[in-house]
């Protein structure tokens, strides 16, 4: 009995060490779970979200901030860099590009297989005089120089797939002389002397309508334009109006107003006359009825999107010259 | 008995350290969707929400200054030239390639700060609270006027 009774207290105290073990191992298997249930998904950007909210960001001089913008659009649009082997890889990419551009333009709206169907060497008549109707082959060796609405052209089309791109948000007629904003190291003329463009469009105009009047703006333009002549000397330049702003925007009480756009499209239209530049009148291609750009399709009154984009492009197309 | 309690021990040991080594895992994201839910959160100015317009992928890439091949896929939402605000989402190669990409947000928003300091002010500051993220294989910027709607949408995207 004694014996027995001493056997069967043995094995209750293994029984217990057992338990008690079982038990210790669940519990650190509970601890590890609760610890890793606690942490979570792992988003390290929440700590550097809070060191970015409370960090002084230096402010550089315009040019740099417009380098630094265009740095990352010449990654889209092309080959800045001033060599002669770029030009070749520059050349090959445009000629793959517009075979991919060809098939694509195939899917396009209406209006776009319309232009891309006929020759490019087809003429239409307009009132400014005889147009040429082109395929965006056209575009190969063209460069686009401009501010935030070229940025779009290039966002928001396929342009930036045949044709080369300069642009910057901010950019006006002084510093796209002075500022080396292409890859925050090369300025226009640096790009232009280094690439045999055919073709130069350029819009400039809006960041400068607050100008005491626009024959100051418009000789800083002029001077700007036969810099680029002198750089691309066989070059067509086609010198683009402004573009309207919306009845809002135009109504704000600031310089930027419809009026003073007509007016400022005016003396380029004239500047353009006297230097046998071409003058498109893309103003038309997206001014609505009353000579305004319309109030939903613009975030602020200035700047568009898609839609409106490819009007300007296509007005393009439609208004080319001989070469 | 000893040799169940040592299965079992064995067993406990080989679960603690399953456990102990498994990351909570993270999901694949519709990245359009996350965009639009995005958009249409509340933290953007509705002029703005009804104008953002979707950017090719290849854009979205150059612009960013990633590299095509550490990015699979990529969303990216903005009205050019109008405003700093943007939504970008990157779908990585791995999470390294991820990382990469992380990395570059930094001087992305630098830039877009600098850029809209001088032009729009009122802008350059929605770039102070840009909200960024990495979830796995995925990066996300955003540039808006309410940084919690948007933590609150992705923390919901990527639960």
């Amino acid at each position: 009995m004694g014996k027995k009774n001493k056997k069967l207290s043995k094995r209750q105290l293994q029984q217990n060490m057992f338990l008690s073990f079982i038990m210790l191992i669940i519990a650190v298997i509970i601890l590890i779970a609760g610890i890793f249930l606690i942490r979570g998904v792992t988003t390290p950007g929440e700590e550097s979200s809070s060191e970015e909210q409370s960090q002084v960001i230096q402010i550089p001089e315009i040019g740099d901030n417009s380098g630094e913008i265009e740095d990352s659009a010449q990654q889209v649009n092309g080959n800045p860099v001033p060599a002669e082997d770029s030009r070749e890889e520059s050349s090959a990419r445009e000629e793959s590009s517009q075979e991919e551009s060809s098939q694509e333009e195939s899917s396009q709206e209406e209006s776009s297989e319309e232009s891309s169907s006929q020759a490019e060497s087809s003429e239409e008549s307009s009132e400014a005089g005889n147009w040429q109707t082109v395929t965006d082959d056209y575009f190969a060796d063209a460069a686009f120089v401009g501010n935030s609405l070229t940025e779009g052209l290039f966002f928001y089309t396929d342009i930036g797939d045949i044709a080369d791109g300069y642009y910057s948000t901010g950019l006006n007629v002084l510093n796209a002389q002075t500022d080396a904003f292409v890859d925050g190291a090369y300025t226009l003329n640096d790009v232009l002397l280094a690439n045999n463009y055919s073709k130069i469009y350029v819009m400039m105009g809006l960041n400068e309508v607050g100008w005491p009047s626009p024959e100051s703006f418009v000789n800083e333009y002029e001077k700007m334009l036969q810099q680029i002549e002198s750089d691309c000397p066989n070059a067509i330049i086609y010198v683009q109006s402004i573009l309207p702003v919306s009845a809002a925007r135009s109504a704000q009480g600031d310089s930027i107003n419809n009026a003073n756009i007509l007016s400022f499209n005016e003396q380029i239209r004239q500047m353009a006359e006297r230097n046998d530049w071409v003058y498109l009148d893309v103003w038309s291609a997206i001014a609505n009825e009353n000579g305004e750009l319309d109030a939903d399709a613009t975030p602020d009154g200035i700047h568009f999107g898609t839609f409106y984009m490819e009007k300007w492009l296509d007005y393009l197309r439609t208004h080319a010259v001989s070469e | 008995m000893k040799k169940i309690a040592l299965i079992l021990c064995s067993l406990m040991l080989i679960m603690c350290s399953a456990c102990s080594s498994q990351q909570p895992a993270a999901h694949d994201l519709d990245m359009t969707d996350l965009a639009e839910k995005l958009k249409t959160s509340g933290a953007f100015e509705q002029n703005i929400s009804s104008t953002m317009e979707p950017i090719r992928a290849d854009r979205a890439i150059d612009m960013f200054g990633a590299s095509q091949e550490d990015v699979k896929d990529a969303v990216y939402y903005t009205c050019v030239g109008a405003t700093a605000a943007e939504i970008l989402i990157f779908e990585c190669t791995d999470e390294e390639a991820a990382q990469r990409v992380y990395d570059l947000a930094d001087p992305h928003l630098e830039n877009l700060q600098t850029t809209y300091e001088s032009y729009a002010p009122e802008e350059a500051k929605k770039v102070e609270n840009a909200v960024k993220e990495l979830y796995g294989r995925y990066v996300i910027v955003v540039v808006s006027s309410n940084a919690d709607t948007v933590q609150s949408v992705i923390a919901e995207a990527t639960a």
